[in-house]
């Protein structure tokens, strides 16, 4: 028994593969900042991945924090944008680094103070899951530091980002 | 960029770098909880990164990010899989089972390791696929040493019962 033969590790192993929703789920959890929020829209997947996406145009509709974005380098999946806030935050400017590919979506603010991920995959015909995460997440390495600032973003964005949610659902149906 | 780069990086708090330490285990993990768990493997490595990205801060030397890693996979997928209830056959009953060939279709693969216990698909990943020694994977299930060696001698005969009968 003890000379076994070795296990073949071919394709008729299970394997574990990592999708875009698990991807979020598993940094927001390194982001005590940040709320996430997930919710399956009645749109098909590419629809809703061009809207959310569509940064300049679209994303200033759903982010009620937002008064304008423009897009200011674009190399493949990496953008380059500057947000203004909106009235509330006195139309203060910021800069984000977003990566986008199919699916997945991560911005930062330059320097890393505020993060947002958004996550789409398709989950039937016509419906798409997404989810939504967003939030302080200060570079720091002794996160105690700045423990009541994540506590007080985790409370705001508790309300914040199904409300962003809501507000993509509402335009998506809308659109023609 | 080098993953004890990124494991830095990470520890740090960029989320950026962060990110890419998961895609760059993911792979890997995806085995090692694909083949303990079976059936709810997805759900063991999102319980895996979760817990590595809790605990990335905590890991002192970078470059044994892989071994941390697996550690961590090898316990979330057999928590998983206890809690999913997807073994309940006892081994010792295995010699009545239909038996499999060579030509094992992925069908049969899985059902011969969901046949097994969770403990038992542990060793065998980690002594065969891995090539851990016995000493290197009771430390890394936390078990004694004799344990390892029972738990391989059964699960051998086990999967060798259905993999070649």
């Amino acid at each position: 028994v003890d000379s076994v033969t070795q296990l073949p590790y071919d394709d008729r192993w299970p394997v574990a593969a990592l999708g875009n929703i698990t991807r979020a789920r598993a940094l927001a959890a390194a982001m005590p900042g940040t709320w996430l929020e997930e919710r399956v829209l009645s749109a098909p997947f590419e629809e809703v991945w061009r809207y959310v996406t569509d940064f300049e145009q679209c994303v200033p509709e759903f982010e009620r924090d937002v008064s304008a974005i423009r897009v200011t380098r674009r190399e493949g999946g990496r953008l380059r944008l500057r947000a203004n806030a909106s009235w509330k935050f006195l139309w203060l400017p910021l800069w984000l680094d977003a990566e986008v590919e199919p699916g997945w979506c991560l911005m930062r603010s330059r320097p890393q103070a505020y993060v947002i991920v958004m996550a789409a995959e398709p989950a039937g015909p016509g419906t798409t899951t997404f989810v939504h995460v967003e939030g302080l997440a200060p570079a720091v390495r002794r996160q105690s530091l700045v423990r009541p600032f994540l506590a007080l973003s985790r409370w705001r964005h508790r309300h914040h980002v199904p409300q962003d949610i809501r507000a993509v659902e509402h335009r998506l149906s809308r659109r023609p | 960029v080098r993953v004890e780069d990124l494991v830095r990086r990470a520890q740090g708090g960029d989320i950026a770098a962060l990110d890419a330490l998961i895609g760059e285990l993911s792979p890997y993990l995806g085995r090692v909880c694909g083949a303990i768990a079976v059936e709810a493997r997805d759900d063991a490595l999102q319980e895996t990164l979760i817990a590595i990205v809790r605990n990335v801060r905590s890991l002192r030397q970078p470059a044994a990010v892989h071994a941390w890693a697996r550690r961590i996979a090898v316990r979330e997928a057999i928590r998983t899989a206890r809690k999913n209830g997807t073994t309940s056959l006892d081994p010792t009953l295995l010699a009545d089972v239909p038996s499999v060939d060579e030509a094992a279709t992925a069908v049969e693969v899985h059902q011969i390791l969901e046949s097994l216990l969770p403990e038992q698909r542990a060793v065998l990943v980690l002594r065969h696929f891995e090539g851990l020694t016995e000493r290197e994977i009771a430390e890394a299930l936390c078990v004694p040493p004799g344990t390892v060696k029972s738990r391989l001698h059964r699960a051998r005969v086990a999967f060798r019962r259905r993999w070649t009968a």
